[in-house]
């Protein structure tokens, strides 16, 4: 018997070759009808004998592309036209709402490689080689659904030959929104800093290699930006990018040939291997080999190399003749990337020697996503390309929420129902055009999304910028201020869907705390997956100077002395200006402002080290704590845990007299920052036994940026589990405070229901 | 014996009239607090009346370059001053507390009548009241001021255009580090910059059309921006290396964390003005002895509105935030 159908398929199933797969199985299976790209995923419609439906139904899930992600499929009965004699693919048309999953930017396939390698092909060496299978997505998408007149390719027209390929459901080709051919498609262009142009096309690859083998700096458009590429093994290029860039000490990141010449450099676990050449293609940290000659300037403070392997046509014809190249974003610190061609000029003039520039727009501004991987599972530290902005279940999830994230490292995120779709990764809101960008960024999720905000949701800190936002914006909206740790929190429940009860271990720089005090070490206890009570915290302690405490380290260790009335603060921070040292010791007692935070803990242990006393970069102080650390050391210091009432406070003053009797006996500061971590942990252990003990909890969540380090982390690990007690930490949400945006969204739908 | 203030001395009776007679009349005399009426009658030349009024506390009272006294008349002026007016008359309400030293409060009034004598300015009405000791501090002030505007040009908040240039008449920030030196405890060479700025506003505004004009007092600098940024729609942008601020000044900055752009000025005023008359405006700004160190120090940008920024020798540019009032770590 015959029968008709519609078939919906939601999920990410556009611009990877979706149609063509649904083209050829409804061929298999002598079936009639269509399919097309809608906003709800696909639609199809297909009539046929109900045996060869079913199959064909089978054969969507069973089959589908490698890149498709099936989040649903609705089949509704139709009755049976007949009108159909063949099966075809129609044009893509604007109906109903519906889930909108909007493919991310994708790395070169295989396929196209071996095209572009093929001197018979006519794509050979052709940088811009892409098919359904890879090429840019979200880059270059001005509006969905995704058809290329809604692409920045629309200024392309597509020659006889690509037009062929594009139209035949049978070519790999077919319906590749970007595909393009050196006959019809974008081209690369060379030139020096007075925009001369210097080289077009296929000349432009090989003199770029010389210039960088000659150890200039050159910007090289991407894939949502730019980057700036120079000599890794050149210590005078390196250290004159630094200079150039006003960058003292932040590491660079690494594009390396291919995962052979990688394994020269870094080790390389199954898991690394696995995250560096999945389709996310991003910067992966792993740990430096002694052997490598990758000059040490390229990441002076620490154990680990940011490497990524090439993930456009171009990257490959380029490190053909290298082994690896910095690729850092191409901006001013703290700017976000730039990748405008008009301005790129304007921007680096003081930065880049030399500009290779392509005609094809980048219309959304991507960095690299920057991943680490720990116990077998991927740990995201930036939430950018490949990644944004691919949307998150989180069942019972409301339309309607803008939670506006964090201050520094920051995104934000929409929700729609039962999703949250989280933005790439923006950049200090303090500064101008990373401002900027981050409210255009709204406005383009808005649009995209055909989004409309009912609730506000954002940081409890009345001097992040999102709090002015709020005022200026989004007054009318029904507004919801979410503590930051407990947003942190939520973002792992929401990520990792949690049940309760758990535990939430929120180790921190600072976050607005709900007494008014500045939290950053705080523990959480829940029996709902929404409503946390901070069970206990570290011990107060007062923070000099705002933001300027965060630059000096040595002043939150000058707090720390001053909570064990130890004034030794002279004897160990020579590189001090007296007076300085003097006013902040005198202020220390008329301080109002009051700390519980473990990030300004590792600071102050790092100052007292002699670490670090003044950073360049944000965390830099713990990183250097980090390294030193001996991973093999067994001791650990004091503490105590005060449990009169609730909030517990741990009292690290024990730690503090501890870690200087250490340094008085001259013990190693490999010793002491290894004793010091094992005390973190044991913190982490002793309130964990505790809740275990009084709740019965054993789920502990940690989160917050203090988790990134990764001493911190496997130790952590290892004693929760030997308590019989369940670590849990996010996956494809940063740890960081790029992913509190999703927490706000989680609570906020919670707690603003009424 | 030292003497000191006492209760009796806001009762209104005999002490009440000693004070009057041997302080505020003695050195504040003039042909309206002779009236000795309950309030002084005034004409005004002129059309438009310029009425503004100011509290002052302020901790320590006496500061290198000022005390509150200073503080109280310029701070009114100025007011008046940056609103195109001319100042003529202040009212003074003292709010004394229980046991200050009679020698204090007359340094304070001498120095009343020395400021007020410098604007040319006359204290026609006043009011004195005595709290119980604990419940002041020490001595609040304030004034309130009566100016007339004889000038066709007005400047307003809401008149900065794309393309004005920002002027200012000095160092920023010297009165806010002369308070924090002296509660700090910090030595070094700290001094308020506390000055009437009608003579300096006078000899500019009759002569050029200036859009917007503000003293940049409390929240300094970038309070008074972020008004200007927001009431006229447009983007400020301002040169870091244009700015005058004392290396001193800088410093003392650095140790506490503070933005300098936030720090109070008690001398200081900021012109926009057309830009082709900007170099004109400094020129004469710059004859004046109050403006010698006189700088463009930024831009009005049509876009960001509504927002200041300062941009570095290298490019960055920086928002500078309306100030929050509290120092609040934001870094995560
Ligand atoms: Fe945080
Ligand atoms: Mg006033
Ligand atoms: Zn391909
Ligand atoms: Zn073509």
């Amino acid at each position: 018997m015959k029968v008709a159908k519609k078939i919906v398929v939601s999920g990410l199933v556009q611009g990877i070759g979706f149609r063509p797969f649904i083209w050829r199985i409804a061929r298999k299976w002598e079936i009639k009808g269509w399919v097309k790209n809608s906003l709800a995923g696909v639609e199809i419609l297909a009539e046929g004998e109900e045996e060869n439906v079913n199959k064909f139904l089978a054969a969507i899930k069973k089959e589908k592309p490698p890149l498709a992600v099936i989040e649903k499929i609705s089949v509704i009965p139709l009755n049976l036209s007949g009108n159909f004699e063949t099966f075809e693919i129609i044009e893509s048309q604007r109906d109903r709402k519906g889930v909108l999953i909007v493919p991310a930017d994708l790395p070169v396939c295989g396929d196209c490689l071996q095209e572009l390698r093929d001197s018979s092909d006519r794509r050979y060496q052709y940088p811009f080689i892409n098919c359904t299978n890879c090429g840019p997505r979200y880059t270059i998408i001005e509006k969905l659904p995704y058809d290329r007149p809604h692409t920045s390719m629309k200024i392309f027209p597509l020659c006889p030959e690509c037009a062929k390929e594009y139209r035949n459901p049978e070519d790999r080709r077919f319906h590749a929104e970007p595909v393009a051919c050196p006959a019809c498609g974008p081209r690369l262009f060379l030139y020096d800093k007075e925009k001369n142009l210097l080289a077009k096309d296929g000349e432009v690859i090989h003199k770029t290699q010389e210039l960088l083998k000659k150890g200039f700096i050159v910007a090289l458009k991407g894939l949502g930006g730019y980057h700036l590429a120079a000599d890794p093994f050149n210590v005078k290029t390196v250290l004159l990018l630094r200079q150039r860039k006003h960058r003292e000490a932040k590491p660079f990141a690494l594009m390396v040939k291919n995962l052979t010449v990688a394994k020269k450099h870094v080790y390389i676990s199954k898991a690394e291997e696995k995250l560096l050449t999945s389709n996310v293609c991003p910067i992966v940290l792993c740990r430096k080999k002694k052997s490598s000659k990758i000059v040490k300037e390229v990441s002076p403070d620490n154990d680990y190399l940011g490497i990524m392997l090439p993930y456009t046509p171009f990257h490959y014809l380029l490190l053909e003749h290298f082994e690896a190249l910095i690729m850092t974003s191409a901006n001013l610190s703290e700017e976000p990337i730039v990748y405008q061609d008009d301005e790129v000029f304007l921007k680096l003039k003081d930065i880049a020697d030399f500009f290779v520039v392509n005609n094809r727009p980048i219309l959304r501004p991507v960095d690299d996503s920057v991943a680490m991987v720990y116990k077998k599972s991927p740990v995201i530290l930036r939430r950018a390309r490949g990644l944004a902005p691919l949307p998150l279940k989180v069942r019972g999830m409301k339309e309607g929420i803008l939670a506006l994230g964090g201050q520094l490292k920051n995104s934000f995120a929409i929700t729609k129902d039962n999703y949250v779709y989280l933005s790439q990764y923006f950049g200090d809101l303090d500064n101008l055009p990373s401002r900027l960008a981050y409210m255009k960024g709204i406005d383009d999720f808005c649009r995209f999304f055909e989004f409309t905000p009912q609730i506000v949701a954002y940081d409890l800190h009345p001097g992040y910028f999102s709090s002015e936002l709020v005022e200026e914006k989004y007054s009318k909206l029904k507004k919801c201020p979410i503590q930051h740790h407990k947003a942190h929190l939520a973002a792992v429940v929401a990520e990792k869907r949690i049940k309760a009860p758990f535990m939430g271990v929120i180790f921190d720089g600072t976050g607005y705390g709900e007494d008014g005090m500045i939290w950053g070490g705080e523990f959480f206890v829940a029996f709902t997956p929404e409503d946390y009570q901070r069970i206990a915290h570290l011990k107060y302690f007062p923070l000099l100077d705002g933001d300027e405490a965060i630059k000096k380290p040595w002043k939150s260790a000058l707090s720390l002395l001053n909570e064990v009335q130890v004034d030794v603060a002279n004897l160990i921070f020579q590189d001090i200006e007296r007076m300085e040292l003097e006013f902040a010791q005198k202020r220390l007692a008329k301080q109002k402002i009051f700390t519980s935070s473990v990030g300004r803990l590792f600071d102050g242990i790092s100052a007292l080290l002699g670490l670090k006393t003044t950073i360049s970069y944000e965390g830099q102080a713990a990183i250097l704590l980090e390294t030193i650390a001996d991973r093999s050391e067994r001791g650990c210091y004091d503490f105590t845990i005060l449990q009169e009432k609730i909030p517990y406070e741990i009292d690290f003053r024990p730690l503090l007299l501890d870690v200087l009797a250490d340094l008085k006996k001259g013990v190693n500061k490999k010793v002491i920052s290894g004793k010091f971590h094992n005390t973190i942990v044991e913190m982490i252990a002793g309130l964990g036994k505790i809740v275990n003990k009084q709740y019965g909890i054993q789920k502990v969540i940690l989160a917050g940026g203090v988790f990134q380090n990764r001493v911190l982390l496997e130790k952590t690990f290892i004693s929760l589990k030997r308590l019989g007690l369940k670590p849990i930490i996010p996956s494809y949400i940063p740890i960081n405070d790029q992913g509190i945006a999703l927490g706000q969204a989680y609570l906020a739908n919670k707690l603003c229901e009424e | 014996m030292m003497e000191i203030v006492t209760l009796a001395h806001g009762a209104g009776g005999r002490l009440t009239e000693r004070l009057i007679e041997n302080l505020f009349k003695k050195y504040l005399n003039n042909e309206y607090l002779q009236q000795g009426d309950d309030g002084a009658v005034l004409s005004l030349p002129g059309t438009k009346v310029v009425f503004s009024t100011d509290s002052f506390v302020v901790n320590p009272l006496f500061f290198p370059g000022g005390d509150i006294g200073k503080l109280a008349v310029y701070g009114t002026v100025n007011d008046l001053a940056v609103m195109g007016a001319e100042p003529l008359f202040l009212s003074l309400g003292l709010i004394l507390e229980e046991g200050l030293e009679l020698s204090e409060l007359e340094k304070i009034i001498q120095s009343i009548a020395q400021a007020a004598e410098k604007a040319g300015v006359k204290i026609v009405t006043g009011d004195t009241k005595v709290v119980e000791k604990g419940k002041g501090d020490k001595i609040y002030i304030n004034t309130a001021g009566l100016g007339i505007i004889n000038t066709p040009n007005n400047p307003s908040g809401k008149k900065a255009r794309p393309g004005d240039k920002i002027l200012v008449n000095g160092y920023l920030g010297d009165h806010g580090a002369a308070i924090l030196a002296v509660r700090e405890n910090i030595p070094g060479d700290f001094t308020s910059d506390c000055a009437p700025l009608n003579e300096l506003v006078k000899s500019i505004i009759h002569e050029y059309p200036v859009h917007a004009m503000r003293d940049p007092s409390r929240g300094g600098l970038a309070a008074t921006l972020n008004e200007i940024a927001k009431q006229s729609n447009v983007g400020i942008e301002l040169w870091e290396e244009k700015v005058p601020i004392r290396p001193q000044v800088k410093t003392l900055c650095g140790y506490l964390g503070l933005d300098v752009y936030a720090l109070a000025n008690e001398g200081k005023v900021i012109m926009i003005v057309p830009p082709e008359i900007a170099e004109k405006a400094l020129e004469k700004i710059k004859a004046h002895p109050l403006g010698k160190d006189a700088a463009i120090i930024g831009e009005v940008k049509e876009a960001p509105a509504g927002l200041v920024y300062v941009k570095n020798r290298i490019g960055g540019e920086r928002i500078i935030n309306m100030p929050l009032g509290e120092n609040l770590p934001r870094i995560c």
